[in-house]
């Protein structure tokens, strides 16, 4: 890891995307622009335009015909890659079962947004929880240079022959979009190495061997094809571990289904996805600083979410806050549904809803949680972060 | 940790310096976040770009709400914006207009180190242009210095020679020479 292998570049999170894609290579890209997913195809469009991929760049009159692309591409047997946000990913959403069911291993960069109405264009998770059940594996990334790295990950797991699977790489819209960081770039011919060619099994231009991708199915067989889907999802999860293995040995960075944050003695632990993760990681470092026994449970990978090791490294905490992205209505909040699915009798819990609509979400606002799970403050209620009255 | 606020109008590169800034601090080995806030941008439009710098890793993925710096691209800004909100106590606030520090101590108090710089009147004398961007960070730089004047020159050159011409590289690292030398810390 200390071969100088790489180069730190200042780049924004969708700067990062756009840079992964241009070592990525793929096949066929086709977006419909949409804030804040902005500057990935921005940047990608001039890497188009310099000829430094081979990617045949399609414009398209909105997100579903971009998303209705992909799976052409997909299906013809390219490598293909799409990037939206919040009423794009909407509109793409007949399409994203369809890639699924499918089994076309598309990979899409997805920054995170709000769902109108109101109208707002800022961060938060309800884009990426419209698509938490379609088939389509999610991870979540808290930083650019997980960005860059999970591009990756993406689309080896998405190719490989035991998940054929779409990917979706969630990072926070203008937090982590926007927002200009270093990032270890590393050489294109280690990358290249670890992404590798795409060789479909079964496309449609293999004239070879004919094949009807789409058809019709009646109840004898629909239900056996879509537990083909659950059960790829599940081949999904022991698969992202070896590609996280392997792509470990390049960046010496950790991918696991989660990162555990002070967390083998801690009192109070906070579950959290995306940016805020690291907010909350110094709010950790704060609090452990006065002797405060807290901790952090960041998932990277949300979708196969991976309960029975989540049980395992919270059944001895006793108090766990979820922080959630997502305004309930009518519903627990996605996370805190996955998460109480892992909590036993010992462990309390409570929701925390936060940052909806790009609200921000301060470090203190977040020591503040912890207080008040270490005080045992805790209901089934949800509690709403930073609200006014 | 430092974190720095840029007041300016949509338009005037606000973010372009927060990341220039914020790519000079990089390449010396700092750890940086540049953003921009976005309202219903409109050009012309009040906005704020933001920079953090350490030497460790950032985690904080918040809004900078309590800045140890404010650079302000656009003077008449000083009336219609809280300038001085959050900024630390002693904290460092850089105008660029040609009136004395003293004429805005009335409006901003006395718990700040205020320093006007007649950045515009110096861009235009390089560029021909009102753009007073590099200047302010010359002047930053020698206001706080996170980085030395060197770093910030041969950053900035090393950035600028990819997308403008000899004479704009320089012009710019004149600007940013001379924001420097204006600058008098009392």
């Amino acid at each position: 890891m200390t071969k100088n292998n790489f180069k730190t570049i200042a780049l924004t999170g969708g700067e990062a995307a756009a840079e992964a894609m241009r070592q990525i290579n793929p096949a066929v890209f086709s977006a419909y622009p949409i804030t804040p997913q902005t500057p990935i195809i921005e940047k990608f469009a001039k890497i188009v335009e310099k000829g430094l991929v081979e990617t045949k760049f399609v414009s398209v009159e909105s997100e579903h015909s971009a998303m209705s692309l992909m799976v052409g591409a997909a299906a013809a047997g390219g490598r293909a890659m799409t990037a939206t946000s919040s009423q794009g990913l909407a509109l793409m959403i007949e399409i994203l079962p369809i890639t699924s069911g499918l089994r076309l291993p598309v990979v899409m960069n997805l920054a995170m947004r709000s769902i109108s109405a109101p109208l707002n264009i800022h961060n938060d998770h309800q884009d990426a929880m419209l698509a938490r059940d379609l088939g389509w594996i999610q991870i979540f990334c808290e930083n650019n240079q997980e960005v860059y790295e999970n591009n990756f990950l993406a689309v080896r797991l998405a190719e490989n022959s035991k998940v054929k699977l779409p990917v979706m790489v969630c990072q926070d819209g203008f937090i982590a979009s926007h927002n200009l960081e270093g990032v270890k770039v590393y050489d294109d011919k280690i990358i290249k190495n670890f992404v590798g060619d795409y060789t479909p099994e079964n496309y449609l231009l293999n004239l070879k061997k004919p094949l009807t991708i789409g058809a019709f199915v009646m109840p004898d067989y629909y239900f056996e094809i879509k537990k083909q889907v659950a059960d790829a999802m599940n081949e999904a999860k022991k698969v992202y571990l070896k590609i996280a293995q392997e792509l470990k040995k390049i960046t010496g960075n950790n991918y696991g289904y989660f990162e555990q944050y002070f967390m083998s003695d801690a009192k109070a632990v906070i579950v959290a996805m995306g940016s805020v993760s690291g907010t909350a990681k110094a709010a950790v470092d704060k609090l452990r600083s006065q002797g405060k026994k807290v901790g952090l449970l960041k998932i990277n990978l949300y979708r196969p979410f991976p309960y029975q090791e989540v049980e395992k490294v919270l059944n001895k905490i006793k108090f766990v806050g979820i922080l959630e992205r997502v305004m309930g209505c009518g519903s627990i909040t996605p996370l805190t549904s996955d998460i109480s699915e892992c909590l036993n009798s010992k462990t309390s819990r409570q929701t925390y809803i936060l940052g909806l609509g790009g609200r921000d979400v301060q470090m203190e606002e977040i020591e503040e949680i912890f207080n008040d799970l270490l005080k045992g403050k805790l209901s089934k209620e949800p509690k709403y972060v930073g609200l006014k009255n | 940790m430092f974190e720095i606020r840029i007041h300016g109008r949509a338009g005037q590169g606000a973010k372009t310096i927060a990341q220039l800034f914020a790519e000079v601090n990089l390449a010396v080995g700092k750890f940086v976040q540049a953003f921009p806030s976005y309202g219903p941008a409109r050009e012309g439009a009040a906005m704020n770009a933001f920079v953090r710098i350490d030497d460790q890793p950032i985690k904080l993925h918040s809004d900078i709400k309590k800045p140890d710096a404010v650079l302000v691209i656009d003077p008449l800004l000083v009336e219609t914006e809280n300038v001085t909100q959050g900024l630390k106590k002693n904290g460092i606030i850089i105008i660029n207009s040609n009136a004395s520090s003293d004429s805005f101590k009335k409006k901003l108090g006395n718990n700040f180190r205020i320093y006007t710089v007649p950045a515009s009147h110096i861009a235009l004398k390089f560029f021909k242009k009102d753009i007073p961007n590099t200047v302010l960070l010359g002047a930053l730089v020698k206001a706080t210095k996170i980085i030395c004047l060197d770093e910030l020159l041969d950053g900035t050159k090393e950035k600028f020679m990819k997308k403008l011409s000899p004479q704009l590289v320089e012009a710019n690292l004149k600007s940013i020479q001379e924001g420097y030398n204006f600058l008098k810390i009392s």
